[in-house]
């Protein structure tokens, strides 16, 4: 049983390390960075994955603990009750290829606009952003449907006025 | 703007998103990971408890305690009463 989760784990992770990352990149505010709410996040996915009850996929359950560790990391901040943890066998390394500077520059400017946003229509234009289907985004966000595709029309549109701002 | 024109702006930026994690690579060792959380966790459990109690000890307050004394007290009476009622029965 105990392998079978460490089996479980493993491929989880590898198959959602990338978007783990994105998401803590944009939650992530000084003093805590990316890596450490990166890290948190393991921890709890490791935590909860023996009681996750397959009610819904996996990729979907990781969104959902990802975006839960988050946002309650900044609550802890605020209430200063975070000691951000070290786990030694996760490395990051910046890449051999650096990103080209117009797409670094669209990316800074789409991140500065998702932060301004408020909790909840932050978390559904990240889900978006990595192409859940609505469906899911209401799994995760416990809204419905129809009323994510309200909220979305009006997300989009101020984040679309944001980052034209900002890149002019 | 047009409906086709949004649709390649949001394509753009959803390919932005989703190239943002490659400026970083991100290296498991999972044998050591999985050691690491294994104990790691049972330790932030400790304290995490210890923390619990350490709150629950100083959240009581004054009148909870003199409550339980009190309590304590008319319980360690009956059963001084009742030991004694037995005993005279006894003799």
């Amino acid at each position: 049983m105990q392998n079978q989760t460490e089996q479980a784990f493993s491929e989880i992770l590898e198959e959602s390390k990338h978007k783990i990352y994105r998401i803590c990149k944009v939650y992530a505010v000084s003093p805590i960075e990316p890596q450490d709410l990166f890290q948190e996040v393991i921890i709890q996915v490791w935590k909860s994955l023996p009681t996750f009850k397959g009610n819904s996929s996996i990729s979907t359950w990781v969104y959902k603990v990802a975006l839960n560790v988050c946002y309650t990391s900044k609550v802890r901040l605020e209430k200063k009750n975070l000691n951000p943890v070290s786990l030694e066998s996760i490395k990051f390394q910046l890449a051999e290829i650096p990103p080209e500077k117009d797409q670094q520059e669209k990316y800074l400017a789409l991140r500065k606009c998702i932060s301004s946003l408020n909790e909840v229509d932050k978390s559904i234009i990240v889900l978006y952003l990595e192409e859940l289907p609505y469906k899911e985004i209401a799994v995760i966000t416990g809204l419905t449907e129809n009323h994510i595709a309200v909220k979305m029309k009006r997300i989009r549109k101020s984040l679309l006025k944001c980052i034209t701002k900002k890149l002019k | 703007m047009m409906e086709e024109e949004l649709k390649d702006i949001w394509g753009e930026l959803k390919d932005v998103w989703r190239n943002s994690s490659q400026s970083e690579k991100i290296e498991l060792q999972m044998s050591g990971l999985l050691a690491e959380l294994k104990s790691k966790v049972s330790q932030f459990e400790k304290d995490s408890i210890k923390k619990d109690i350490k709150m629950i000890k100083s959240s009581t307050s004054q009148f909870e305690k003199d409550s339980i004394k009190r309590d304590v007290t008319n319980i360690t009476t009956s059963i001084r009463k009742i030991i004694q009622y037995f005993k005279k029965k006894k003799e």
